[in-house]
């Protein structure tokens, strides 16, 4: 298991927590949670170790997109770069839908 | 014969594949050990089929290309599901194997093992350690609704072993566990061209009747 630790600054808010993804071979679950101070606080746990670079990539890739003040978790088994993406694009959703404006 | 991802095919050696990145050393032991290749969901030039080569531990993995017509021999998911080789196996996760049989039955679904526990049973190879979950797939049907989705995902929950069910469509796969409890969202769709999120509860099959 290694575990790894990225920060970001950050300007935009979230309105409410995401838990998305799946425990699953290829996959990953990640849960974003709103954070008052100015950045995002990511944390990577993953059982494949020697990606640490590929993470960092990802990782810094998104959230230099998008700036979200938030507190970070992923929990990872083996998902690819791109599965990585769309559960991070994932949780961004849901973390920033409005439920009362939700068309 | 339709390759499918995860079939698994023999191979007759290691210099039939078809590579256009640098070939990790680990490669040619895993294949010495059992020349089994799995099926993988990515597109190929005509001719070829996109495999992935599984090595000792969860880092080795490796993508490539065989020649459709060096396959030696093809071993579908259904077909293990079927032979139920499970039984001649000591270790005691093979035994989920057959509830799981028991629950895809009573649903008239298609499905089969995958992941380490597949390729043990086709390679004869110990690849299931202590630390493996169970892989299966399922085949996509207008009887996998919603709701029995649901259903199937519960009982599945109750097994001693993790298990990782991915139901598989023509166009791409998803998680079992993920569509039951969708309802009106998106979910991960993994295609040959990379995932997506897709709504998979309007998908055509499940209104024709």
């Amino acid at each position: 298991m290694e575990t790894l630790k990225y920060t970001f600054p950050a300007t935009k808010k979230i309105s409410q927590r995401a838990h998305v993804g799946v425990v699953g071979s290829g996959d990953m679950e990640v849960i974003v949670e709103p954070y008052d101070g100015k950045e995002a606080e990511v944390t990577v746990r993953t059982g494949v170790t020697g990606f640490k670079k590929t993470w960092e990539a990802v990782i810094d890739r998104f959230f230099t997109q998008h700036d979200i003040a938030a507190k970070v978790k992923i929990n990872d088994f083996g998902a690819t770069p791109g599965v990585v993406t769309i559960r991070l694009a994932q949780a961004l959703e849901v973390s920033s839908l409005d439920t009362s404006v939700k068309s | 014969m339709e390759l499918k991802p995860h079939d698994l095919l023999k191979i007759k050696k290691v210099e039939d594949l078809i590579s256009y990145t640098p070939v990790p050393d680990w490669v040619e032991a895993a294949l010495a050990k059992a020349p089994f290749v799995v099926v993988r969901r990515a597109r190929a030039a005509q001719g070829l089929v996109a495999v992935g080569i599984r090595g000792s531990v969860r880092s080795e993995r490796f993508g490539t290309f065989l020649p459709v017509d060096l396959i030696v021999n093809r071993m579908s998911p259904e077909q293990l599901a079927e032979e139920k080789g499970w039984k001649n196996r000591s270790k005691e996760i093979f035994q989920s194997l057959e509830q799981i049989s028991n629950v895809m039955e009573r649903a008239s679904l298609q499905w089969g093992p995958v992941g380490s526990l597949g390729f043990e049973l086709v390679s004869g190879n110990e690849t299931v350690t202590e630390k493996s979950d169970i892989d299966i797939v399922i085949r996509f049907s207008r009887k996998l609704t919603l709701n029995a989705a649901k259903k199937i995902d519960d009982i599945l929950k109750k097994n001693p072993f993790r298990i990782d069910a991915q139901v598989d469509m023509t166009e791409g796969a998803f998680s079992l566990s993920e569509y039951a409890i969708s309802g009106e969202k998106e979910i991960l769709v993994r295609t040959a061209d990379g995932p997506l999120l897709k709504k998979v509860k309007n998908h055509p099959l499940l209104y024709s009747q």
